[in-house]
């Protein structure tokens, strides 16, 4: 009990700054954040709670990599209270952290393999901090193929950035699922894309985040192309509250996904029937 | 083990005693039950009581309480301070005893919960044994929990003319010496006492469970039609986790104070049977149907945070929450169930469902 | 900063929710400290046109039962950013929609005698039968914190969120013995909380002034009432008190038993 009473964590934000903000699509911009007094200390995959007083706290996935210097990214929807009211505000702002939570990707597990990254629309968001990685630590890894889906071209996250991602050795394929005639490239699921790629199941990993839907499709065709479900990680989304594996709201069966994910080894929860 | 003697007559000022030095918290009456809460007249505490509505939880865990005051402006912000003393908790049966040592661990899991520690810190915990059921819906040795056990300091077991008392501990010795109200407990109370304790384990003597088995039997029963069955007979009210003595989870609203200069982060009893509990900014609910939530709640009593702190099961068996079910739920009820569910249709089940994670959109 | 304008305006009703305002006495001076009240006739002495404020959020009381109301509503709707259906009788009809399960003229005829010929009114509605409404706040009267949280909220920015949970939860953690273990009757699990189930704490079965909760499980209501001795006329009479007109008919059917 001593030891439980000593070692206790509060529910206290720290502050951050709004040091810029960068419109992506409609509903989805890119804020970058600095933290006065030290370094996120984050990996790939991890998410903090972001906050304003009066509003409330909101979960969001880190977008940047740790290997970049000064503060972190954040890519964020409009989707609630705490997230369109930091659409509002202006750089200079203070923002309210607390994290990283959570497992992020093994980043050990990926080096010296072939890297097939699958994100469908937000989920493109904590990918971007593994990415990034790879892209600042690119000799660590052998082949690394990136799949983004989104709905429409208009919706997808970072298109400026591929260029840069492809010009580091990065196979990046894009699909979309509704476009105009101005699109030039696919059109169709993202499960598309994963019948056209080199999979060699011995020495690979695939990462994939996307919505709750994509997931059950996007894990047949990962069997179908013989990759084993301990190959394969899964960055899922739950209503993480309190990341620190209290209020239940996140979740899965016996797991909290705030404690033990959001990152998990497909093997680890394929007989959970709440998973996916 | 030490036990000692409190003759009936020292028990209020004993109380008294505590009450100086603690914030003193004991069962007392209320429209027709009882409470377990914050007492200023100790006069008013019934340790002839049955059980209280809600469980003396709420001391450490308040229904509602706040995590950080935060200037709007600045954004500075803190942890408000708990009141300076110490809780007592004076009388609390075996079950809540129990209850408690579950919240430790809840709460106690890395990272540890400043919040519920700063009111757990330094507690003086008083148990009181139950010599007769309290109620009905009640199974506390079902789930072994009648006797005493979890964080006591002191452990009060009725025998004629008072109270034999086991202590445990640096500070209940202290506070006995300090008290100076206790007797030595003589060859005829302790006699008095086993007899006593003979008597609750005849009282207590329905086994209903296997405790052995009832986390992987639930877990194998997830898939079982019988849960929408059983959802028929729930509202998804929430009052059974709201009374539940090891249930924790919350939700966290922010509030302004003091004309729109701070806010309250707060947190209150949620409950995984609301209808929202699982929903996501999105819109996606996790667990969409009642059933589904049920299920949730007797699973994590009976197998997910059983599994997760290596105890046999995480339910008190307090009967609290088929008490205040008007569908009459028990958990009893679902964990027995749990095991009439065919091992061979499970790993059909299970093989059925691994499959359809990567092959039912085909 | 520019105040947050708001205004309240009363339609059919006792015009008892208006009042919750005034009683938020301890908060009342931060309240007018964030916004303005630009309309507010039971409390103030403006004396200019009723219905011709332009308001960030107007707050409408009482229910719809006259084409004089439903023409005043449709001019606030017009001059409002935000509609909030303030209390019982705007969220759901209220206790004045009980007319509408009666014959109308002799209702007329019963409150009105030998005026009758000078009253025109149509049935009872809530206000979302009329405009488009923003926000609910529910209960007969409204309850006065809900109401400084949802003010502070909206001056903060922050959008409402509804309470989900029924009267039932509320009620535990305010150590109530359930209505139900005392005797009595009680929708309380399948009404929608917020009112921190105030009328079980005074020993009063919950009659539903805030609505139905999501998702309820009316057939398990049925029995529990049942077996309480409520028979279908007089559930059905139950919910008419504050829901005659807002609960479906199929749910009305399921809660009642009674085509």
């Amino acid at each position: 009990m001593s030891d439980a009473a000593g070692s206790a964590v509060d529910y206290l934000p720290e502050l951050s700054t709004l040091a810029a903000v960068r419109p992506l699509t409609a509903a989805e911009s890119l804020f970058h954040l600095d933290m006065p007094h030290r370094a996120l200390g984050h990996h790939p995959g991890q998410f903090v709670q972001v906050s304003l007083p009066g509003i409330g706290e909101a979960p969001i996935s880190i977008a940047s990599s740790p290997t970049r210097p000064a503060g972190f990214d954040l890519c964020i929807r409009r989707a609630g209270n705490v997230t369109e009211a930091i659409h509002r505000l202006k750089p200079g702002a203070k923002i309210g952290i607390r994290g990283p939570f959570g497992r992020g990707v093994p980043i050990d597990d990926c080096m010296g393999r072939n890297v097939v990254i699958i994100a469908g629309g937000l989920g493109l968001a904590p990918l971007r901090s593994l990415i990034q990685y790879i892209t600042d630590h690119r000799s660590r890894f052998k082949a690394v193929t990136i799949l983004i889906g989104a709905r429409t071209p208009e919706t997808l996250l970072f298109p400026d950035e591929y260029g840069a991602w492809r010009s580091r050795d990065i196979k990046v394929e894009v699909t979309v699922d509704v476009s105009k005639e101005t699109w030039l490239g696919h059109v169709g699921v993202i499960t598309n894309l994963i019948s056209r790629i080199d999979v060699d199941p011995d020495t690979t990993v695939s990462i994939v985040c996307g919505p709750p839907i994509m997931y059950r499709f996007v894990l047949r065709k990962l069997a179908r192309r013989n990759l084993q479900n301990d190959h394969i990680y899964l960055s899922l989304e739950r209503r993480m509250k309190c990341g620190m594996g209290k209020c239940g709201h996140c979740q899965i069966n016996g797991l909290y996904v705030c404690l033990e994910g959001p990152v998990f080894r497909y093997d680890r929860i394929a007989h959970l029937p709440e998973a996916l | 083990m030490r036990l000692l003697f409190l003759p009936e007559n020292h028990v209020l000022p004993l109380a008294r005693l505590l009450a100086a030095r603690y914030r003193f918290w004991g069962p007392a009456a209320k429209g027709g039950a009882f409470v377990f809460e914050e007492i200023a007249d100790v006069s008013r505490l019934r340790l002839d009581y049955s059980t209280t509505l809600l469980p003396p939880k709420q001391a450490f865990l308040p229904p509602r309480e706040i995590l950080a005051r935060i200037d709007i402006e600045t954004h500075e912000c803190r942890s408000p301070a708990r009141p300076g003393k110490p809780i007592a908790l004076f009388g609390v049966h075996p079950c809540d005893l129990h209850g408690l040592a579950h919240l430790d661990l809840a709460m106690g899991e890395p990272p540890a919960d400043a919040p519920y520690w700063r009111a757990r810190k330094d507690a003086f915990i008083v148990g009181l044994a139950c010599v007769q059921r309290c109620m009905p819906e009640s199974f506390c040795d079902s789930v072994e929990s009648h006797r005493a056990g979890g964080p006591f300091d002191w452990m009060f077991t009725p025998v004629a003319g008072g109270y034999v008392v086991e202590l445990r501990g640096e500070a209940g010795e202290r506070e006995a010496s300090e008290s100076g109200l206790f007797e030595v407990a003589g060859e005829s109370w302790k006699k008095n006492y086993d007899e006593t304790r003979d008597r609750i384990e005849k009282t207590f003597s329905g086994r209903r469970l296997n405790l052995a088995s009832l986390s992987s039997d639930l877990e194998r029963s997830f898939q079982d039609g019988w849960w929408e069955k059983l959802a028929d007979r729930c509202f998804s009210c929430g009052a059974c986790t709201a009374v539940c003595p090891t249930c924790v989870c919350f939700d966290v609203q922010d509030e302004i104070a003091e004309g729109c200069r701070m806010a309250e982060r707060c947190r209150s009893w949620d409950s995984c049977l609301i209808r929202n509990f699982a929903e996501v900014a999105g819109g996606e609910n996790f667990r969409k149907l009642r059933s589904e939530r049920l299920r949730h709640r007797m699973m994590r009593q009976g197998a997910y945070l059983a599994g997760r702190f290596g105890l046999p099961v995480f339910c008190v068996g307090c009967g609290r929450c088929p008490h205040a079910c008007l569908g009459k739920i028990s958990p009893l009820e679902a964990f027995e169930h749990s095991r009439k569910f065919p091992i061979r249709r499970y790993a059909q089940r299970l093989v059925e469902h691994i499959k359809n994670g990567v092959t039912r959109h085909e | 900063m520019k105040k947050l304008r708001i205004a309240f305006y009363s339609f059919t009703s006792c015009e008892g929710c208006q009042l919750s305002l005034l009683e938020c006495e301890d908060q009342i001076l931060d309240i007018v400290g964030a916004v303005e009240i630009v309309r507010f006739r039971e409390a103030s002495s403006f004396k200019g046109g009723e219905f011709d404020a332009d308001a960030d959020v107007s707050f409408i009381e009482g229910s719809i039962s006259t084409a004089h109301d439903e023409a005043a509503l449709q001019t606030v709707r017009m001059r409002s950013k935000k509609i909030v259906a303030f209390g019982a009788c705007a969220d759901l009809g209220g206790v004045n929609a009980i007319r509408n399960r009666q014959d109308a003229e002799v209702v007329k005829e019963r409150v009105y005698g030998k005026y009758v010929k000078w009253i025109h009114t149509s049935a009872v509605r809530p206000v979302s039968a009329v405009v488009h409404v923003d926000y609910a706040l529910h209960g007969c009267p409204v309850d006065k914190d809900e109401l400084a949280r949802f003010l502070f909220g909206l001056v903060a920015g922050r959008r409402w969120a509804e309470p989900v949970a029924p009267v039932c939860f509320e009620c535990k953690l305010r150590q109530n013995v359930c209505i139900f273990h005392k005797g009595g009757t009680c929708l309380g699990p399948i009404v929608r909380g917020g009112c921190r189930a105030i009328c079980p704490a005074y020993g009063s079965g919950c009659d539903g002034c805030r609505g139905l909760a999501p998702d309820p499980n009316l057939p398990l209501m049925r029995r529990i009432l049942r077996d309480h001795g409520l028979g279908p006329d007089e559930i059905g009479r139950r919910l008419d008190l504050f829901n005659a007109s807002a609960v479906p008919d199929a749910m009305r059917r399921e809660l009642t038993g009674r085509a």
